[in-house]
């Protein structure tokens, strides 16, 4: 019998289920490449599965002198062994500021797409599975003219963050992904030309593809697309842009989408599609008994969308929305179904006036796992945190409640006191959200906040440690001193959820070894690399 | 409470409560297929009385674990290899023994027991140089220098 038993001798299922948790940190895999032919073979495939290009290291690479030691240039080595594996491709990043000569942009832009194009052509035409650009370059035409070739494409993955710079996506990529009959997943982000938004809404009628799409977002990167796109609509009179199906009644029973499980709208709202020539019931479009999760994002107007909504069987788990509207349709809308495990609401309401009270969440309180809800009022004295205290204390029960986010204002903190034992049995994740700008000057100082998050502190050590985590999280420079703060604090040793997401994660672990780093940004890809 | 026995594979007697027994999923199936409470001992072929001991231990601690979710949540949060405090003292064992018992968690199919250990082989590894990972594990290098070189060179890519 052997007495051997080794990480160099288990057997490959058990290899494989210790790589899981090392598969988002390329050095360990690189590392564990080096170790041995078998384990060389075995984390290739993790190492390989995803392959993103990074922008911003290109912005750092004077291409004038030469290629050497330019590190991408590696997956171009002749008889390279691994570019078989590579299942999902693509690139992030965007044009740096200290790139500034637009020869020097060029010759980036120009580098970058000779690289991506290279690699393109390398891999087999059934290999590519998703193709992912997060970047505000343009997608050339030989690049699309390469996507068109991939047959067993299911994803693509589009999203410029909102900048203003080349381009966007050109009708080019909308020809090539039209005859693509694999596609489960389109996500369009980051629109920033009306040209774009108008040939994506007609193609998704005359695609092909679409009849096995599984998720779906368009997004626009802000208001004046929409606007620019409303003109053009006015002025053109055109009967190419419609929504609608012909009028042959064997077709309306079977809506466009009838497999869609995922829709996120970011900007688009109803009022808008409202405009279209022919606009097509929301209904129309996917089978409401399908659809999980839906996201209407940065809206102005929804009342419409959600009122038809209600009269349908709604069966959605997951349910986001934010922008400025009214909270009552909402709330109507909350309260016409149950059995929503996750609910995201940020919102600028004028007035927090509800008709139903607790906004509908009574619904769903046995089944809420994730709870987000930040209501920004003119009125300082009304706030989330008040009204779910008050559920609360009513005694409603979240049992399957994980993850809890809520706004707080500093002065307030002391006062949220939420009997987690009894109410919240399963809360791990707290999150106190907070707009800097409207704290007062008082309130920014590193003293103050250190005093007022200190109580929340030691409460969570008088519950013995239960909750692994307490932590506050905006996009202001003013609140890093309560993230430091925090990761010092060696009592805490499980999450911290943060969304700076430009604070560089290593920096905070060196201050409390122990501390994981939960990083939540909005744009979350099913491969996102840490 | 009803209690069953296990024999493990160097023919040691061991009696369990059925309810611990049973975070098995093997021996779980295995009960409900022959409907009653067996007199006889079960035998467990391939886990000898050590590590038997152990992974009986770990399912008498965690007894009233709720069951694991059925492949739900399985976003960013499961990649998390932070293991709890009693769970990391019980894997504090020599690495024959952590291997062994990850391999009866996959024999007798305790998901939760293999996840943990699991997790501890990949805290060994993370932040090793391939050196420090054969020395830790014990593990020959099977490369030619031309081989490792060829490698290094072809990973270039995802260095930071």
């Amino acid at each position: 019998m052997s007495t051997e038993t080794g990480l160099g001798s288990v057997p490959l299922e058990i290899t494989t289920e210790i790589l899981k948790y090392l598969k988002h940190n390329k050095e360990d895999l690189m590392s564990l490449s080096l170790v041995s032919k078998k384990l060389h073979s075995l984390t290739s495939l993790a190492l390989y599965e995803t392959v993103v290009l990074d922008l911003d290291y290109f912005n750092d690479f004077d291409f004038e002198e030469s290629y050497d030691g330019f590190r991408y240039i590696s997956l171009l080595r002749k008889g390279h062994q691994n570019l078989h594996l590579i299942k999902n491709f693509g690139v992030k990043g965007n044009l740096g500021v200290e790139v500034k000569p637009d020869k020097a942009k060029k010759m980036v832009s120009r580098s970058f797409n000779w690289i991506v194009l290279s690699i393109m052509r390398r891999l087999g035409t059934g290999q590519l599975r998703n193709f992912i650009w997060n970047t505000e370059l343009d997608i050339t035409k030989p690049l699309a003219n390469e996507l068109q070739c991939r047959q067993k494409l299911q994803g693509i993955w589009v999203s410029n963050s909102g900048a203003q710079a080349l381009g966007f996506i050109s009708k080019v990529l909308f020809q090539a992904i039209s005859t693509s009959y694999h596609l489960k997943n389109l996500h369009f982000d980051g629109i920033n030309e009306p040209d774009s938004l108008l040939t994506l809404l007609a193609d998704l009628e005359t695609l092909h593809g679409p009849r096995n799409l599984q998720s779906l977002t368009i997004g626009v990167a802000n208001s004046e697309v929409i606007e620019e796109t409303e003109l053009w609509i006015k002025d053109s009179d055109t009967s190419s842009l419609s929504l609608q199906n012909d009028d042959d009644d064997s077709m309306q029973a079977v809506p466009r989408c009838p497999y869609l499980e995922y829709l996120s709208l970011n900007g688009v709202d109803n009022d808008f599609l409202a405009k279209l020539n022919n606009p097509l019931k929301i209904e129309e479009f996917f089978d409401i008994n399908k659809l999980q999760t839906l996201k209407l994002l940065n809206t102005k107007d929804i009342s419409s969308t959600l009122e038809s909504l209600r009269t349908l069987p709604v069966k959605i788990k997951t349910f986001h929305v934010s922008g400025k509207s009214s909270i009552r349709p909402i709330e109507a809308f909350l309260a016409s179904f149950t059995g929503l495990k996750e609910l995201y609401i940020d919102m600028k309401p004028t007035k927090l006036s509800l008709v139903h009270g607790y906004i509908g969440l009574k619904n769903h309180t046995s089944t809420l796992v994730r709870l987000f809800v930040r209501l920004r009022t003119k009125n300082d004295d009304e706030n989330f945190g008040d009204i779910f205290r008050d559920l609360v204390r009513a005694g409603k029960r979240f049992p399957q409640l994980l993850e809890l986010a809520i706004s707080c204002p500093p002065p307030d903190l002391e006062e949220l006191r939420i009997d987690c034992d009894d109410h919240l049995p399963k809360l791990q994740f707290l999150w106190l959200l907070s707009d800097a700008k409207t704290w007062k000057e008082d309130d920014v100082k590193l003293d103050n906040l250190i005093r007022l998050i200190r109580p929340l502190l030691r409460y969570d050590n008088y519950y013995h440690n239960r909750w692994p985590f307490v932590a506050v999280g905006d996009r202001s420079v003013e609140q890093w001193p309560f993230v430091f703060e925090l990761c010092e604090t060696f009592s805490i040793t499980g999450y911290i959820g943060t969304s700076l997401s430009y604070v560089p994660h290593r920096y905070l672990f060196n201050h409390n070894p122990d501390l994981v780093l939960l990083n939540i940004d909005r744009a979350w890809l099913p491969w996102q690399e840490e | 409470m009803s209690q069953i026995i296990l024999l493990s594979s160097d023919n040691v007697e061991m009696k369990v409560d059925k309810e611990v027994a049973e975070r098995s999923i093997l021996i779980k199936n295995m009960l409900e297929d022959v409907g009653e409470t067996p007199d006889q001992a079960i035998p467990i072929p391939n886990v000898n009385e050590g590590v038997l001991r152990k992974v009986i231990e770990w399912c008498e601690h965690h007894r009233n674990d709720p069951p694991p979710p059925a492949d739900e949540d399985s976003d960013s949060r499961k990649k998390s290899t932070d293991i709890e405090e009693w769970d990391q003292k019980f894997m504090q064992v020599d690495q024959e023994m952590l291997f062994e018992i990850i391999l009866a968690a996959n024999y007798l199919d305790i998901k939760p027991l293999l996840d943990v250990g699991c997790k501890t082989v990949a805290n060994m590894i993370k932040g090793k140089s391939p050196e420090e990972i054969r020395k830790t594990f014990n593990i020959q290098n099977d490369f030619t220098p031309e081989e490792e070189d060829q490698i290094r060179r072809e990973n270039e890519w995802a260095e930071e």
